[in-house]
């Protein structure tokens, strides 16, 4: 996968090799400075069950190998039935870091196909990295949603502005659900809330086998269904105000999804779980994590290996912009009328910085319904101009006059690849049965920007 | 297009294969004897199980209460009819009573477990070994059993769950051992077996291969509602998929109609099972528990997503740039799967 700018990296190329529970993946990151261009591959394994840290010189071994062929790059030298990553410069691989998650106790585990010491993230250098995205992302608030099969946690990251904290410090507020909830959980999933049918034994041996499979993809809308019905009833149930009211703000922030779950699920699918998972309405924007890299990007950002750029770790941005509880108009009734005006028009990742995009001429026009998610795709930053029916009204919006007419205004940066506009009515309603589900969740899921996520199995 | 490969059966030696000996026996060989299956490793008298009562369950009572309603002491003679338990219950409004269904001598050897079995009278009776190895140990007689462990060289699988004493057995198939199979399905002639029941382990059919004197239960999947019920297990159960209904996967139940009536091992208490086929097998080299394969035609994979969960096939073809791959199932079934949603399976 080409990515849209330079990684900043002092070596042409890094392995990042990490392992959590039950997962293992690969991110290559690499940088042709010939052709102005930078890469990364992934993949992720699931592990057998019972695997245990000694295993994992052998799983490199084997696996290693069988990547690097696949992906064309010559990284593993065998001989004699012994594997070892081969570390040069030009097309072989720079740097390689090892990251193991905390339940291995990896202390002083050095692996010799890597030729490298596990280096295991603490929860307070996780903290530490995460009060850095701020400053990386340039964004005034951010929300990280990290969906483990075993914990996930929420990550309200802000500046400090209450209680004891001095101005302009980071505060970093954390919620979860724990791993007892969530065993529990499989059990209290009601049908009201899944569009697909399925008898109740079925859905919690479902999510159980999916759970300790801890599975990379899904395929089928039974699984993607029932896990989106799981995440989303895991994080209902977080009674933090900033999380509720995120995107209600007059500072627009970002919330970064991320975590095993993450790369499961298709991104509509995912996005769906979690913007109604938390009840985030308003404005922000919205990334996902699809292949794992977060731990990577939260090492570089420590500053124990080389950094990575966001772009590398998060492959779609998209800007989220709902109605207002009270302010969504009358199902099937026109939501809005308005303009996309995108700065540049088509592909802008192999253009230089410092060169002038000329603006895109004619604006795009867009029309939208009351009760639907609604998707644009856009490129090269600009804004979107809404012009709302009667009885709808987006919050936290600019008021901006363009050629004598007054719209509801949001501008997006370069890094932004879709606008999504949920017109849906607030408090979002599922049910009461499966079938209603059906038909309401498909069509939000279609609403949904569905980009192709990066390759990896 | 590469996939994970999951090795689910393994051939590995210095296996550790115990043999047990429920009565008064005579131990014939010593620490590092070769034994063949023909071998005879313990001489006396024993008494075969003629009926196992769930107590807990019969009762309605926890674990460490069930010794007070026992009626009768261990070793005592029974005949058909006679109490064995006996509880009341809502002040003396409802009794419930466990009795004997057979003559014979009451054994309580295994009411840590909730059960109480009654045994026939001591017989003649002489073991062989019934697998190839090795002689380690030979452990000192406790609680009326003699035991000796072999080191073997064994097919080996891991389970997804396992709970229960560690038994060996010959391994027994309930019918194909592939479908999902009903209380009454269960043949009389499993008792004293290991019993491969199918894709699905419902307490019913659990309860009732007890009741018939199996030593053991292999099975694809158990419902996850019902797993808490199996609190404690008198007769282990080895699951090797996961929850629902789900086939055992291809490579295992190769290796398990294979070696029906060959001696396996459940080890529990160590996570694996090892079965012992009767003639000897090559001694193997050590392996890696999972790697990655390049997808070709003819590969045996399992499908990890619905309306499949767990099924196995055999590669068709491959849609490169779809990420698609073509399964046909044995049913003769083709499918179209993601490549995120299969593994390779395979035996090493």
């Amino acid at each position: 996968m080409q990515s849209s700018s330079l990684l900043q990296m002092q070596r042409d190329s890094h392995l990042f090799v990490s392992l959590t529970r039950g997962t293992l993946s690969y991110l290559l990151t690499a940088s042709d400075y010939s052709s102005a261009a930078s890469w990364s591959e992934s993949l992720s394994i699931p592990l057998p069950l019972g695997f245990m840290l000694s295993d994992l010189d052998d799983v490199l071994a084997q696996s290693l190998p069988v990547w690097a062929e696949s992906i064309g790059w010559d990284i593993v030298k065998c001989r004699n039935d012994v594997c070892l990553l081969s570390l040069c410069e030009g097309d072989c691989v720079g740097g390689v870091s090892l990251l193991v998650s905390p339940e291995y106790d990896a202390d002083e585990f050095r692996s010799l196909v890597l030729g490298v010491h596990a280096y295991t993230a603490s929860k307070e250098m996780t903290i530490e990295a995460i009060s850095r995205y701020l400053e990386v992302l340039e964004k005034p608030r951010v929300l990280v949603v990290d969906l483990g099969w075993d914990e996930i946690a929420v990550y309200h990251v802000s500046r400090g502005h209450s209680g004891s904290s001095r101005e302009g410090r980071v505060v970093v507020r954390e919620s979860c659900v724990e791993e007892e909830y969530l065993r529990r959980l499989p059990g209290l999933i009601k049908s009201n809330i899944l569009s697909v049918s399925l008898r109740h034994d079925v859905v919690i041996d479902l999510l159980n086998n999916v759970r300790a499979r801890r599975i990379v993809g899904a395929q089928s809308p039974h699984v993607q269904d029932v896990l989106r019905a799981y995440i989303t009833s895991a994080l209902i149930n977080m009674k933090d105000r900033e999380v509720h009211t995120f995107g209600t703000g007059s500072d627009r922030g970002i919330v970064l999804v991320s975590g095993e779950m993450a790369q499961a699920l298709p991104e509509p699918v995912l996005l769906l779980s979690v913007i109604d998972g938390l009840q985030l309405r308003g404005t922000y924007e919205i990334a996902v994590d699809g292949g794992q890299r977060m731990p990577a990007w939260n090492l570089t950002l420590t500053g124990k290996s080389l950094p990575l750029s966001p772009n590398v770790v998060f492959e779609n941005t998209y800007l989220y912009i709902s109605t207002e509880r009270g302010a969504s108009g009358s199902r099937g009734r026109l939501a809005f009328r308005g303009l996309l005006a995108e700065r540049h028009d088509g592909d802008v990742s192999n253009i230089d910085k410092n060169t002038v995009v000329p603006p895109r001429r004619d604006p795009r026009m867009i029309v939208g319904q009351c009760g639907e998610i609604h998707s644009f795709s856009v490129s090269g930053g600009g804004s979107v101009l809404l012009q709302p029916a009667k009885s709808v009204f987006y919050p936290n919006l600019e008021r901006r006059r363009s050629d004598g007419t007054e719209y509801l205004a949001a501008d997006f940066s370069t890094a932004v690849d879709s606008i999504i506009i949920d017109n849906r009515e607030i408090p979002i309603r599922y049910g009461p049965d499966v079938h209603t589900n059906s038909r309401k969740i498909s069509g939000w899921v279609q609403g949904l920007p569905a980009k192709m996520k990066r390759r990896s199995i | 297009m590469i996939v994970p490969l999951h090795v689910t059966v393994k051939t590995m030696p210095n296996q550790r294969f115990v043999i047990s000996f429920a009565g008064d026996a005579a131990c014939l060989v010593r620490v590092g004897d070769v034994v063949v299956p023909s071998t005879i490793i313990f001489e006396g008298r024993s008494s075969e199980i003629l009926q196992t009562v769930h107590l807990c369950k019969e009762l309605g009572v926890p674990l460490g209460d069930v010794e007070k309603y026992l009626r009768k002491t261990d070793g005592v003679i029974v005949e058909e009819g006679d109490v064995i338990a006996y509880r009341t219950v809502a002040v003396g409004t409802v009794e419930r009573v466990v009795k004997a269904l057979t003559d014979g001598r009451i054994s309580t050897a295994r009411l840590d477990t909730g059960v109480v079995d009654i045994r026939a009278p001591f017989v003649s009776a002489s073991i062989p070994a019934g697998v190839h190895g090795r002689v380690s140990k030979i452990v000192p007689e406790r609680n009326g059993e003699r035991t000796i462990e072999l080191s073997v060289t064994g097919h080996t699988a891991a389970p997804f769950i396992c709970r229960g004493p560690d038994v060996s057995a010959p391994l027994f198939m309930l019918k194909d051992g592939m479908s999902l199979y009903r209380p009454s399905d269960v043949p009389e002639d499993c008792k004293g077996k290991i019993v491969v029941a199918g894709r699905s382990l419902s307490l019913a059919l659990y309860e009732k291969l007890v009741s018939m004197g199996s030593s053991g239960v292999i099975a694809g999947g158990i419902p996850f509602t019902e797993w808490a019920l199996f609190d404690q297990c008198a007769v282990p159960v080895f699951i090797t998929e996961g929850w629902g209904v789900i086939p055992v996967n291809s490579v295992l139940m190769a290796v398990l109609t294979e070696c029906a009536g060959d001696f396996c091992f459940l080890n529990c208490s160590e996570n694996k099972m090892v079965i012992c086929p009767s003639g000897v097998i090559p001694s193997p080299e050590e392996s890696c528990p999972v790697s990655l394969v390049d997808l070709s035609p003819g590969q045996e994979v399992q499908i990890w997503d619905m309306p499949y969960w767990g099924v196995c096939g055999t590669v068709v073809s491959i849609h490169e740039p779809e990420e698609l791959v073509q399964v046909l199932f044995k049913s003769g079934e083709k499918v179209v799967v993601g490549v995120r949603s299969i593994m390779a399976i395979g035996e090493e």
